[in-house]
């Protein structure tokens, strides 16, 4: 074996020798390349108590009027729990002995899950939240609390806040070509009782992942007709196109120094 | 994390990068831009990707993460990371992107990391040294005895280089520290730089 000495920060070593999508794989190793099976970009039916009914029927009414809902996700900020219900392409997944990175391509995002450790006592809320996993037969149970509830769950704007807990359950298939995802959402804030989606990741046989840079063409003419659920999403850069030889710019100005609401 | 976090990288022998004549103009223009109230060469500052090398000049923490089919560098600026392909196959580039397409592999204890499919809007470093979409670019990584990480950057660019370049970085473990997430957004709207100055930088 190869003295693994790469290191700038921490060394982790690989648990297990075995190739990710092996047919005799180590059902407990999930490295490799995974692809998400589809996109879902909306929550169904989810038990929204009446004050948060109201607020997410006031933004699809919006959005049959042909404003642009920002988001958490649209803003370039979404939290973990975006990429459990709405991940894109691929997610790379490294293991060591005693951590699982999910580096998503889309939302681009590193998630890291401590396995069979305890959350600490005082979280600082965090859009990526504190998450744990263990073993239980061949799933990976991913409990995760500590999110900042500055980001929506879908793009229909489900509300979530600093009390929303999330359970993973990743079960791989015997043959490693598939793993079965169900997540488990409580957030009495907002929802009546918890309520779960399902999805599914195949192994991909892509070796690269696509760099999705989600903030680097903020377009004026997208915000003209938006509406931002938080002021916090609105741009703090804008790109104004050019007209006739004149260059397009982006100018970044804060948003507490534009003032108003104009963009709604 | 670096032992150094250079505006502007140097080759190897302390030289300046031998810039071809069009790589000469619009690294000039990229200065000339720098003193803008609102410059554009530099897309970090609207938080898009600084990309490869340059995000290894900055002073953010990193950590490697090695696997058999994927090595994984995650870095402390921007939830950015790479994932190098170790199958053994050349890079087969569609678009190209900010961190390109990394095929690497081990020659004994070093390395090799192969990039192509690097984007031409990002820079190679802070002061706007420039590349081509064609910029190929060769990492080898290895750890010194005193435990240093060493990485030389071989970069291959002739329509902005007139020959291949060199330059080398080191970089020290941080016991105990691990790469948290990191919001670029947030921290432009506080008014605070996209890239923190390398004494304010909290891993």
């Amino acid at each position: 074996m190869k003295r693994v000495a790469l290191l700038a920060v921490v060394l982790l070593l690989p648990v297990t020798p075995a190739a990710a999508q092996d047919a005799a794989r180590d059902p407990h190793d999930l490295s490799g390349m995974w692809e998400a099976e589809r996109f879902f970009f909306r929550v169904d039916d989810p038990p929204l108590l009446p004050e948060a009914k109201a607020m997410v029927d006031g933004y699809a009414e919006r959005m049959r009027a042909g404003q642009i809902i920002y988001t958490g996700w649209t803003s370039c900020r979404p939290g973990a729990a975006n990429a459990m219900v709405m991940t894109m392409n691929t997610i790379a997944i490294l293991q060591t002995a005693d951590e699982i990175t999910l580096l998503y391509e889309e939302p681009r995002m590193n998630r890291r899950i401590r396995l069979n450790a305890e959350h600490p006592a005082n979280l600082e809320p965090s859009y990526l939240g504190h998450s744990i996993g263990h073993w239980e037969g061949d799933t990976l149970v991913v409990d995760t609390i500590g999110y900042n509830g500055q980001f929506e769950l879908d793009t229909f704007g489900l509300p979530t806040s600093t009390r929303m807990h999330t359970i993973e359950r990743f079960t791989p298939s015997a043959d490693g070509k598939r793993i079965d995802i169900t997540i488990t959402f409580e957030d009495p804030e907002f929802y009546s009782e918890p309520f779960s989606v399902e999805r599914v990741w195949k192994a991909s046989e892509k070796r690269h992942q696509f760099d999705y840079d989600c903030s680097e063409n903020p377009r004026a003419e997208e915000f003209s007709h938006t509406y931002f659920i938080k002021d916090l999403y609105r741009p703090t850069c804008i790109r104004y196109e050019g007209e006739g030889e004149e260059l397009s710019k982006i100018v970044c100005t804060r948003p507490d120094e534009v003032g108003g609401d104009e963009a709604q | 994390m670096g032992d150094s976090f250079p505006d502007h990288v140097l080759t190897v022998d302390g030289q300046e990068p031998p810039l071809t004549a069009e790589g000469a103009a619009l690294y000039q223009a990229n200065l000339a831009d720098s003193q803008t109230a609102q410059p554009q060469f530099d897309r970090t500052r609207w938080c898009a990707g600084p990309g490869m090398p340059r995000i290894m000049f900055m002073p953010s923490p990193f950590e490697i993460i090695v696997n058999d089919r994927l090595v994984g560098f995650v870095h402390g600026w921007y939830r950015w990371h790479r994932a190098v392909d170790m199958s053994g196959e050349p890079a087969d580039p569609v678009l190209p992107q900010p961190m390109g397409y990394p095929v690497g592999h081990w020659e004994d204890d070093t390395l090799v990391i192969v990039s192509n499919g690097l984007t031409s809007d990002t820079i190679i470093d802070a002061s706007g040294l420039p590349h081509s979409d064609d910029m190929l670019l060769e990492e080898r990584l290895w750890v010194a005895a005193d435990g240093r990480l060493h990485i030389r950057f071989r970069i291959t660019d002739p329509e902005m280089y007139s020959a291949p370049w060199e330059t080398e970085m080191t970089y020290h473990r941080l016991e105990g520290v691990r790469v948290e997430d990191d919001v670029c957004p947030d921290r432009i709207a506080r008014g605070e730089p996209a890239i923190a100055p390398a004494g304010e930088v909290r891993p």
